[in-house]
């Protein structure tokens, strides 16, 4: 079997969600001695690309959103547990995703999280109805370059402004970007609590949070 | 024997364990097994379908989906389950009218069938939508509750309150949430219409702990009103919902299921999320014990529903309903467009009059998807009960042909849809009189309709 041939079997099964057959693949590469790197770049980037524009267009569902990170988080596993030993692969970015306190809608949190992973950022997924400071604390422990806050409902939005408020009061409110959206938000909301940034759907926010983490990196650089 | 709300907490604390993850999976991959199973196919170029053997086919998936899976409860990581026949008795014992409001205002919601040439039930006003200040609130109740049609009000939700912007279970909530009833009641009775019911009761109550603080009759609130109580995406409750459908129960107060299943999310496509809109249906009944029920399947992507996709299963699921039920169905409109756009209007018809003639009833609007602040007049809800009132005068293929020849107007601007003007730049805020300029694109649509066959007056 040619490198290419690898490469198109692991894509579709990522596609697909079909978690043991990207498994599988990923072992076949490692055991052909097939560059990893190679691998992420030429199957699992471009298929996570391509289960992101089939979300954004409804041609899959959420649950194929899931299936589908699931098999690529599987598949990266396996390829840079070989990579790790030479130099290590790092995330696009990693990310903490919470729904605010008082809040305990999750589907769009959800949504974002599936496509975050699919894309190549570590994700610590907080759940629903998060306090403030559990957030906080999170993005600390972990290191985190991004906090997304989500909040449906009106009278819960006001979460979203705690967490950065709070951020502020510690004197730690540039180590993060901060991005906000959800049902009841605006970009108006995002402006005055100060976010870093506000999309209306998930794959914008996706997108954001991938621009945004770049030119971060940028300004480092 | 009618299952208890005690019965139902019992269950929820012994039910079988199931983590949140397994049993979203497992829902996801059952819609979309038993869509096949039982054939149910969407039409994208028929968006109001003729076809009542697909109706009743979306009927029996639904109710073997939510027999097989129960409902969520996500305090406790239990499935709450229910035998075939608990739910069937419930249906049967279902009661076929339920009496909303006060004095001349007090009137019966019955369902409705496909076709059939009684107005429906308009619940009118703003959709939960959130508005900046009390004033606001007050000009838009008083006027919502001019509208002739209007047979409850559907408040807006507060986002200040005394210029402090509401925090969720924190006293200003509570006090959100009591000034909202006590507002609404009063600029109800400044329109001459004490009488009328609240149905969405109390939107700007958010925790079970607001809710209940706002239902005490000290404030305005009467058992005779409506109060919403959701039902999580998809098929979920936890102990805060279940404590707000007890409260109000206990206080004879009218428990809504309120059911906004999500196409694109875990229901699935349009197949996935007619059949889940009959499941939530039936968990609305069975754990809420549900009087009544108010569906909004929402869009992933648009947080509308007024694309053709949407539209198909607002209309399927809304005929699998009346076809097979008496449940007391309203279906709420979330229109992506702003206050004074053709697109508003156009959204509005398409969304209001085919889902009448599929037999339900309505609550309108959520404009500009609810979600931006004072997006909104009581323009809109006034043309909606015209149009569903209108409506009643067409059959099933009429409004397909209606609904088709109205989506090419604005499904291409769904996804950047025109946000329009806010009401205090098209409305006096006084006295809530509509500009001239609103006035005068109203009638070039309704002549519009007029032309598509749907005379609204």
């Amino acid at each position: 079997m040619r490198e290419e041939e690898f490469f198109v079997e692991l894509r579709e099964a990522i596609i697909a969600g079909d978690v043991q057959r990207a498994k599988e693949c990923a072992a076949k590469i490692v055991e052909e001695g097939i560059d990893p790197l190679k691998a992420i770049e030429e199957a699992v980037q471009p298929a996570a690309r391509i289960v992101g524009e089939k979300f954004e267009r409804l041609e899959i569902f959420l649950v194929d959103l899931i299936m589908a990170a699931d098999a690529m988080k599987a598949a990266t596993e396996i390829l840079t547990s070989v990579i790790k030993a030479k130099r290590p692969l790092k995330p696009a970015g990693k990310v903490v995703i919470a729904t605010v306190q008082g809040d305990v809608h999750d589907i769009g949190k959800n949504i974002v999280a599936a496509l975050l992973v699919a894309s190549g950022f570590e994700v610590y997924d907080l759940g629903v109805d998060v306090p403030a400071l559990k957030i906080i604390e999170k993005a600390e422990e972990v290191g985190a370059d991004v906090i997304a806050l989500s909040a449906l409902m009106t009278s819960t939005m006001r979460g979203q402004r705690d967490v950065i408020d709070m951020l502020k009061a510690m004197g730690i409110r540039d180590k993060y970007i901060v991005v906000v959206g959800g049902g009841a938000t605006t970009a108006e909301w995002a402006r005055e609590i100060g976010a870093d940034g506000w999309a209306e759907t998930a794959p914008e926010g996706v997108n954001l949070i991938r621009r945004l983490v770049e030119e971060k990196k940028g300004e480092k650089t | 024997m009618k299952i208890t709300m005690t019965e139902i907490v019992e269950r929820a604390l012994t039910g079988k364990p199931c983590s949140e993850r397994e049993f979203d999976i497992k829902l996801s991959k059952r819609a979309r097994e038993l869509a096949k199973e039982y054939g149910v196919s969407s039409d994208p170029a028929n968006p109001v379908p003729k076809d009542f053997g697909l109706a009743n086919s979306v009927f029996k998936a639904g109710f073997q989906l939510f027999c097989e899976l129960g409902a969520y409860c996500t305090s406790t990581n239990r499935i709450i389950s229910f035998s075939e026949e608990e739910v069937r008795y419930a249906l049967k014992y279902t009661p076929a009218e339920v009496w909303f409001g006060e004095g001349i205002d007090k009137k019966a919601l019955i369902p409705r069938k496909p076709e059939d040439k009684r107005p429906p039930w308009c619940f009118l006003g703003a959709g939960g939508a959130p508005v900046s200040s009390e004033q606001i609130l007050s000009i838009l109740v008083e006027n919502y509750a001019k509208i002739p049609q209007a047979n409850s009000i559907t408040t807006p939700a507060l986002t200040r309150v005394r210029g402090v912007r509401i925090s969720p279970g924190t006293p200003l909530e509570i006090l959100g949430a009591i000034e909202a009833v006590r507002i609404a009641r009063e600029a109800m009775r400044r329109a001459g219409r004490p009488g009328l019911p609240i149905m969405n009761l109390v939107a700007t109550a958010t925790t079970d702990s607001s809710l209940i603080a706002a239902l005490n009759s000290e404030y305005g609130a009467r058992p005779s009103d409506g109060v919403l109580v959701g039902i999580l995406a998809e098929l979920k409750t936890n102990f805060a919902l279940l404590n707000k459908a007890f409260y109000a129960k206990s206080l004879g107060f009218r428990v809504a299921g309120e059911l906004g299943p999500v196409y694109g999310g875990y229901a699935g496509g349009a197949e996935g999320t007619a059949i889940v809109t009959v499941a939530e249906h039936l968990m609305g009944l069975m754990v809420y014990q549900a009087d009544w029920y108010l569906a909004f399947p929402v869009h992933a992507i648009y947080t509308a529903n007024s694309s053709r996709e949407l539209l198909w299963v607002r209309n399927v699921s809304a005929q699998a309903i009346s076809l097979n039920t008496n449940l007391l169905s309203l279906y709420l409109s979330y229109i992506a467009a702003g206050p004074m756009t053709e697109m508003a209007l156009y959204e509005i018809a398409a969304q209001i009059s085919s889902v009448v003639v599929s037999g339900v009833s309505i609550e309108a609007v959520g404009v500009a998807k609810a979600r931006y602040e004072d997006r909104m007049t009581p323009v809109e809800p006034k043309f909606a009960a015209e149009v569903a009132h209108a409506s009643t005068r067409l059959n099933l293929q009429d409004v397909n042909e209606l609904v088709r020849r109205l989506l090419p107007k604005y499904e291409d601007k769904l996804k950047n849809p025109p946000l329009g003007k806010k009401f205090q730049e098209i409305c006096d805020i006084e006295t809530g009189r509509v500009s001239r300029e609103y006035l005068e694109l109203l009638t070039k649509v309704k002549k519009e309709l007029s032309d598509l066959g749907l005379p609204v007056e």
